[in-house]
């Protein structure tokens, strides 16, 4: 009996050994080969975004350089650079990884797609980078509708690309166009009329004004963008909902002396009146009975709060994020720095936005939100999982509020 | 003669996939697409193939306490070189099979054959039956993957079948159109196959047989006619 437990123990012992030397001795054999194949697959993907050059040569990456840069290859002769890109889009596991090509001029020449694993088709979205440089002009976001987070990853990490080539000195920065600066501008200008995709959403608007070449009115009715000209150059001035109203040059500064006249005419045909009487109707579906009401003046706010109103201690906000596929209308009352009240007009989320199997309650978010200051509302209380265009407004909002009420309560 | 009805039982009579019904898994799994079907079949065959030459090499060494985790190994090696050759040699296959192909170990064809048979032959009958078998489920996995890829997919090995490719019946890629193949396929050998199944299907066929000499099956109040058979 004893000895066949012995005899068990050395035969399974022994065939455990004999697996172990086979096993290694295939792997000396293949790992070699797994190991180039893998090599050849990433060279083959730099031949197809660099079909003319002769060969590569891998470049060392700077300190510091983005993680989603694998590699740099030079080509030995002259044609080009290519850089291999992984990048996750936190909407899918597997990373999405790619090869880019550009050339000495600092143009993307060609896309190479190695892994792509979300569900809805990238479409021509990567080709449409094709032929721009540094500045990424010409790319078309519209492309890439309904993959929103990967389109995002994938323009970050085509950024990297460049910018590791730039300071490698392998390519100059690109120039911006004029009607790129004018968007960068915009966005900086008037922020509450940005959508959770950093996109701002304006429609022009038909307004004679002398010296105005071009007016548009944001999308969520917090603000107007003229563009004209004054003493011979261009100008972008901005003017809110709640009064402020800003000029800029195409340097991105702010100009102090402009004549009042002009910015006068400005304001004056910016239309609020819609948007004034929402407000209204807004805070008094939240006031108490007998509540008064008093109208405060908001100076130089250019987010989404809109309006905003006081009735003893207590401040009334009411802002206009872009919600999931509609502008939300939400209200929040402070009182000695607390939130006090949170109300969006309407259903919070629309049951389109969650992924299956999420569901908020709505009740229980909306108490998490009451009684937070500043301080202690996190992240976390914000967070809606499988709803993060409306958390996104929600957080903006909140934040808007908050800048206003330390502005008018200071008063 | 009787080394080719050895060979050739696993084709059609004793067919591992519609017959004995074992391996289902990784059928229905991969049989979406020919190569990925004939890929499948050529690995399994190989491990089987490897595994059972072992096994019946070994058979008078291995003590009966610790034999199925020395065919676990065993299998579990054949199974790790079929994966390092294919991921080296063909990377395409290797990367489009995936988890199905680490999980041939647990394949119920593989440690059948060799509890079942290996086990008690010898190397030359052992390595036939292997041959058998492998084929058997290659050609199972062919059959289905091909009325799943023309008719799912209107294509046959990738390459695109005019007219059929029009008129798709895209259900038949997905899980539940396996199960439908599958049962059909499963009907039609029953119906035409000349033999039902052998006694190997009973008791007797079960690993842990040598252990309970068949008393189970009486003691859980099972099977009569099983108990009668062994």
């Amino acid at each position: 009996m004893k000895n066949d437990g012995i005899k068990s123990i050395i035969v399974l012992g022994s065939i455990c050994l004999v697996v172990a030397i086979l096993l290694s001795s295939i792997n000396y054999v293949t790992a070699p080969i797994i190991a180039q194949s893998a090599d050849s697959a990433v060279k083959e993907s730099l031949k197809k975004v660099l079909p003319d050059a002769t060969d590569f040569e891998e470049m060392d990456l700077p300190d510091g350089s983005p993680e989603t840069v694998t590699g740099v290859y030079k080509d030995k002769g002259g044609s080009g650079y290519a850089v291999t890109l992984s990048t996750s889009s936190s909407y899918s596991q597997s990373p999405l990884t790619f090869t880019l090509g550009v050339g000495t001029d600092g143009k993307i020449t060609a896309v190479e797609i190695t892994n792509y694993a979300e569900t809805k088709d990238f479409g021509s979205y990567p080709q449409s980078f094709v032929g721009s440089d540094s500045a990424l002009a010409g790319v078309d976001e519209d492309l890439a509708t309904g993959a929103t987070y990967s389109a995002t990853a994938f323009k970050n990490a085509v950024s990297d690309a460049v910018s590791v080539l730039i300071t490698l000195g392998g390519v100059n920065e690109g120039e911006k166009t004029e009607e790129q600066i004018t968007e960068e501008i915009m966005v900086a200008s008037l922020p509450g009329a940005v959508d959770s995709n950093g996109k701002i959403r304006l429609t022009e608007t038909d307004v004679k004004i002398e010296g105005v070449t071009s007016a548009f009115k944001a999308d969520n009715g917090v603000g107007y963008i003229f563009i004209g000209e004054y003493n011979g150059s261009k100008l972008i001035c901005a003017v809110s909902a709640s009064g402020g109203v800003a000029v800029y040059d195409m340097d991105a500064n702010v100009v102090p002396d402009v004549d009042s006249a002009f910015v006068e005419n400005m304001r004056l045909a910016a239309d609020f009146s819609a948007i004034v009487e929402k407000d209204a109707q807004a805070v008094a579906n939240v006031l108490s009975d007998g509540d008064m009401l008093e109208n405060i003046e908001i100076n130089d706010h250019f987010g989404v709060v809109t309006g905003a109103y006081k009735s003893g201690e207590k401040y009334y906000f009411v802002a206009h994020p872009f919600g999931y596929s509609d502008t939300m209308t939400i209200t929040v009352a402070v009182e000695n720095g607390v939130i006090s009240t949170f109300r969006n007009s309407g259903e919070l989320i629309q049951k389109s936005e969650y992924y299956e199997g999420f569901e908020l309650d709505e009740k229980a978010y909306v108490e998490g939100i009451i009684g937070k200051t500043e301080e202690t509302l996190t992240d976390e209380v914000v967070l809606i999982s499988g709803a993060t265009i409306t958390a996104n407004a929600v957080k903006t909002s909140i934040g808007d509020v908050f800048k206003v009420y330390k502005e008018v309560s200071a008063k | 003669m009787k080394a080719f009805e050895n060979f050739a039982k696993g084709i059609i009579k004793e067919n591992p996939v519609l017959v004995l019904l074992l391996g289902t898994c990784p059928t229905l799994a991969v049989t979406t697409s020919v190569s990925n079907a004939f890929g499948m079949g050529a690995a399994a065959t190989a491990v089987l193939l490897g595994s059972n030459v072992a096994i019946s090499a070994l058979r008078k060494v291995i003590p009966d306490k610790v034999r199925i985790p020395s065919y676990i190994v065993i299998i579990a090696a054949f199974v790790t070189i079929v994966e390092m050759v294919m991921h080296a040699f063909v990377p395409g296959l290797y990367d489009a099979l995936g988890v199905f192909l680490s999980l041939i170990v647990v394949n119920c064809i593989i440690l059948g054959r060799a509890e079942m048979y290996a086990s008690k032959n010898g190397v030359g009958a052992s390595a036939l039956d292997a041959l058998g078998m492998g084929i058997g489920f290659t050609l199972a996995l062919l059959a289905m993957s091909t009325i799943r890829e023309v008719f799912g997919a209107g294509s046959w090995m990738g390459m695109s079948i005019p007219f059929v490719s029009e008129y798709t019946v895209p259900i038949l890629k997905e899980a539940p159109g396996g199960f439908f193949v599958f049962g059909c396929l499963i009907a039609l050998v029953n119906k035409f196959g000349s033999h039902k199944p052998k006694k190997e299907f009973t008791c007797e066929g079960c690993p842990s047989f040598g252990l309970c000499g068949g008393k189970c099956s009486v003691n859980d109040g099972g099977s009569g006619e099983e108990s009668e058979a062994v």
